[in-house]
């Protein structure tokens, strides 16, 4: 914070001297902490990158080494004639992308009418909204998929997508957000005569900016994790994801840990920078949305 | 919101708000549409099969048999369904109040950074373990928790001996909730992060020249305006934990002996494993109810804790 | 092995091209996918009117798979089955029944084709067997002095070879033996009851169904844990985490008790010298490792049976895939007739001692696969013995538990 009414700043006086020292110990104080607990979700990924450079001899050496004698690419070479990686991460990105996209497309709106708008049913919508959210995956699945096939979707796209267009979760995040928003912004627009849905178009979804945000990434991440359904839907190799390939080099009685985790590593580093592009939407957003009221 | 009409013009007022009320249904029908389809169609419809083949000795392959309620009465009696539940409910309790509070803290800490790129920093940090392959996550961590392996290294230089976690039955509920509180508590951040950036600074400012000490602001400002967001991670959270499934089945897959195995982890048995897709649709009706249960419960009470009425 | 992607990407692109039919095959051997590939373009080449996909679905969600495409109706056209999930399928009208050569179907091996003939119908072609193997690091066995084993190798001296090759060098621990792997109900477990005389887990009572866990269970369980808790040659959970062969992988253990399927996967790290050594005998008794019987099998969603039982017939026992098999290191169906290539695909490694286990080797189970409860009454035996491996229970409380639960299971069984 630069004074522009001094060109030579004064000195602090000895209170300023002594709150200052405070804040800046205290500062301190709170990376440390964070900086301990960031050990322990990096300490994790360094062995998991280390051990994708290292011969599978090494990988379980017991007690575990923890840098490769010798860096080779071996284990990426092998991941990527094991299984079409390239390919499948391709798939992956640009479904699980267009999927948080129609998710963030169709439950905003469902959201907002939830949060502000007074209809009849309303409840019983809502409510299914959250019960989809209930029951597990491991019974509604055979009927999810006997529909698809009565659809002739098995083996396409649109059984990868179209069922995962409506999503509960997505739903109840940003109905939580919108409830949290003051009204004073909308009444304003109702008060002068405009509309719920301009309320909604003008208000509302500047102000859920951060909340939007982070409901398209775990959107995202959520369908960029799943296995099951496109084990289940997808039978061409060329169509299917990443999870199910990175599954497939575990067999029946071992596992290619290197492999393995060579594979996991070239899964998440893009994400990761993808992420740190998206990150600065979801806190400073909120922040310049106007809500100094 | 609207002042009272003058007594004259009540008929035209009401026909108006009427008009009003039907052009705001209409438009509620429009937003809701294309959502509510979706679900409607892919989820209820599932689940109302799901109930139907709940009612049947399916073994998933051809023709069901109709039983009535007989899944259901089984799974009263059935010790490993009973057991398999109550492992779940003491997961929920560990990872549940954990997880919430580990991700409130570490928002308020990263939050209460002054330097900008000290944020970012931490907060790409933190949400790493969400954006890697659960799979090869999981496979980790059962190296990490190995007698020998690097968690019991560090509690060692703390002065603790640490157990064999996913070697012992007490220990392995822990071992698996600690792994899905490191996994999960991202996504808590993130939304806590995005909620105390909401709550307006002059609020504080206010506070502090009334001479309010920072744990006072915390709890009768950040935590009356961030509740909402407490809510739906509490909720999140339970949904999450009370169908645990990858987790435990990579680190321990329900072992040693069943000592971790879940409710999801036996109804996905039962399904695939033994054959009874009837059976196991019971049993998943079954934890649905509880888990409704539970949220209308957590629901009815949001009005004693969880503050909606904004500045 | 890029060579395989490309064949197996371009045999699907000719598919299109011409007028064939395309079968789908599926598997979740991942170990075999170089082998498999081979044998695909084998086929391909000499049945023009036949294309064959390949499709490896991982093994933890096989039968998730399988199950979900037998109930849409929308199958594989061969794929393979196991003996914990054929009664099922089989008795649900999931699978087609397959006609082969009298001649052919007489050259099956009898103990590894009778589970898969219902009503005297055959419904699957056997794999290649895959018996349980001895895995010994002769370079280990060599720095301690201690004799390669023999032929008529006894448990004893097993025992005695596996203290000796437990030591501490340059901060490294070395284990004699794999105890972890060896719980009783599983397979290499299995094989040492088998071979102390053992005869199975279940028998069959005038009421039905009653345990078995008889004196030589017991002994047999009792010896196996004290690999890990007196005599501490094995790691046991407390002392690692990783899995047997992934210690004898890393040279660090003497002795493995494994399947034959693990020899590609030795290939990882060429310094290892290993070889196969017999599985040992107990009381003067012939040694009875167990073999797993794998099938081909068609479902009956399959739109293609015809060209679908040809690729079957072809696999199992064609010479030119049975001296494919051999020459990639894999035990084809008719194993004894091509001995030969297959020694000579593994040269040095005393492989014969495979063979002559062979004729004396037990199908898991066998004589009970048609119970209906069987996966049910399985895993409660393995979640009680996995109890006293993990060291939480005392071995005869642990048997005695699961004594009574799979009592209480077989009581329901039909």
């Amino acid at each position: 914070m630069i004074r522009s009414e001094t060109a030579v700043p004064a000195p602090l006086s000895r209170r300023d001297a002594r709150l200052k020292a405070r804040s800046q110990g205290s500062q301190a104080a709170l990376v440390a902490l964070l900086v301990l607990g960031a050990l322990a979700i990096l300490v994790p990924f360094a062995w998991m990158i280390l051990t994708a450079f290292k011969t599978p001899a090494e990988a379980y050496t017991w007690p575990p080494v923890w840098l490769p004698a010798k860096w080779s690419w071996a284990n990426f070479k092998q991941l990527f004639e094991t299984i079409p990686f390239a390919r499948m991460f391709f798939n992956s990105f640009w479904s699980s992308t267009l999927i948080a996209c129609l998710n963030i497309v169709t439950a905003a709106p469902a959201a907002y009418a939830f949060a502000r708008l007074r209809f009849p049913g309303q409840g019983l919508w809502f409510g299914s909204h959250l019960l989809s959210l209930l029951i597990p995956w491991q019974v509604t699945i055979i009927p999810v998929f006997l529909l698809i096939r009565q659809l002739g979707w098995y083996d396409s796209y649109m059984a990868l997508i179209v069922p995962s267009i409506a999503s509960g979760f997505t739903v109840f995040l940003l109905y939580q957000f919108f409830r949290s928003l003051p009204r004073s912004l909308e009444e304003s627009v109702l008060i002068d005569g405009g509309s719920w849905a301009t309320a909604l178009r003008h208000v509302a979804l500047p102000a859920a900016k951060g909340a939007i945000s982070a409901a398209w990434l775990f959107s995202f991440l959520g369908n960029w994790q799943a296995f099951i359904w496109p084990l289940i839907v997808l039978q061409s190799s060329e169509k299917q994801l990443l999870p199910v390939g990175l599954l497939s080099l575990q067999n029946q009685f071992s596992v290619n840990v290197p492999v393995l985790m060579a594979g996991a590593t070239l899964s998440t580093l893009p994400t990761v920078i993808a992420y740190m592009f998206v990150q600065r939407y979801l806190t400073d957003a909120a922040i310049t949305s106007g809500l100094k009221g | 919101m609207q002042s009272s009409p003058p007594l004259l013009a009540v008929p035209a007022v009401r026909r108006k708000v009427s008009v009003m009320k039907r052009q705001e249904a209409r438009l509620a029908a429009l937003l809701i549409l294309p959502s509510t389809l979706g679900v409607m169609v892919f989820a209820i419809l599932p689940i109302l099969a799901s109930f139907g083949i709940s009612l049947t000795d399916w073994g998933g392959l051809s023709r069901p048999k109709f039983v009535g309620l007989q899944n259901y009465a089984s799974a009263f009696t059935d010790s490993r369904a009973v057991s398999a539940l109550s492992h779940t409910l003491l997961y929920v309790l560990l990872a549940v109040p954990t997880g919430v509070v580990v991700s409130m803290l570490l928002a308020v800490l990263i939050h209460n950074l002054k330097a900008g790129w000290l944020r970012s920093i931490f907060r790409t940090v933190y949400y790493l373990p969400m954006v890697t392959i659960g799979v090869a996550v999981a496979l980790l961590w059962q190296v990490l928790l190995a007698p020998q392996g690097l968690v019991n290294l560090v509690l060692g230089w703390l002065g603790i001996h640490g157990p064999n976690w996913l070697g012992s039955p007490e220990w392995v509920l822990p071992a698996v909730a600690v792994f899905s509180v490191w996994q999960g508590s991202g996504q808590g951040i993130i939304l806590f992060l995005a909620s105390l950036a909401s709550v307006p600074k002059e609020l504080y400012e206010a506070a502090a020249l009334d001479g309010a000490k920072p744990f006072e602001s915390f709890r009768f400002i950040t935590l009356p305006m961030v509740s909402p967001t407490v809510f739906l991670v509490l909720v999140l959270s339970v949904i999450g934990a009370l169908q645990v499934f990858e987790a435990v089945l990579v680190l321990s897959n329900g072992g040693p002996g069943d000592s971790s195995t879940t409710v999801a982890l036996y109804i996905y048995k039962t399904a695939f494993s033994f054959f009874k897709m009837g059976y196991a649709s019971a049993l998943a009706w079954l934890l649905s109810i509880i888990l409704i249960v539970l949220l209308v419960v957590q629901w009815r009470n949001q009005n004693k804790w969880v503050n909606y009425d904004q500045v | 092995m890029k060579k395989t992607l490309f064949l197996l990407a371009a045999l699907s692109l000719t598919a299109s091209a011409s007028a064939a039919t395309t079968i789908d095959y599926g598997t979740w051997d991942g170990t075999r996918q170089v082998a498999d590939a081979a044998l695909i373009a084998a086929f391909n080449k000499s049945h023009p009117d036949i294309v064959v996909k390949y499709n490896l679905v991982p093994w933890g969600v096989y039968w998730q798979k399988a199950s979900a495409m037998v109930a849409g109706g929308s199958t594989f056209d061969v794929m393979w089955m196991n003996l914990d999930n054929f009664p099922f399928y089989q008795s649900q009208g999931a699978l087609s029944p397959i006609t082969l050569d009298a001649k052919l179907a007489a050259s099956l091996p009898a103990s590894r084709t009778a589970p898969y003939r219902v009503n005297n119908q055959l419904y699957g072609v056997p794999l290649g067997p895959q018996p349980v193997t001895v895995y010994i690091n002769r370079a280990l066995f060599k720095e301690r002095g201690v004799p390669i084993p023999t032929a008529n190798w006894t448990y004893a001296q097993m025992l005695d070879a596996a203290k000796k090759l437990t030591f501490v060098k340059d901060g490294k621990q070395y284990f004699g033996i794999n105890g972890a792997d060896l719980q009783t109900d599983l397979e290499y477990g299995m094989s040492f009851y088998y071979s102390a005389g053992g005869q199975g887990l279940v028998k069959k009572t005038a009421g039905g169904y009653a345990p078995s866990l008889d004196a030589t269970f017991q002994k047999t369980s009792q010896q196996l844990l004290d690999l890990i808790y007196k005599d501490k040659v094995a790691a046991g959970p407390q002392a690692a985490s990783q899995q047997g062969y992934q210690v004898f992988l890393a040279g660090q253990m003497g002795i493995l008790v494994s399947g034959s399927w693990m020899v590609s996967t030795w290939d990882q790290n060429k310094a290892l010298d290993w070889a196969f050594a017999p599985f040992p005998s107990e009381g003067g008794l012939k040694p009875r490792p167990v073999v797993s019987a794998h099938a081909l099998v068609v479902p009956t969603g399959s739109k293609n049976k015809a060209a679908a039982q040809t690729f079957i017939t072809w696999m199992n026992t064609s010479p030119q895939a049975q001296r494919t098999l051999a020459q990639n290191g894999l035990l084809p169906t008719l194993a004894e007739t091509y001995k030969s290539q297959y020694l000579q695909a593994l040269p040095g490694r005393n492989a014969q001692t495979v063979f002559a286990q062979l004729p004396n080797s037990v199908v898991i189970n066998a004589d009970i696969r048609s119970l209906s409860n069987l996966p049910e009454v399985l895993t409660v035996l393995n979640q009680k013995l996995n109890l006293a491996w993990t060291n939480n229970v005392k071995l005869p409380d642990a048997i005695a538990q699961a004594q009574a639960a799979m009592a209480g299971l077989l009581k329901q069984s039909k």
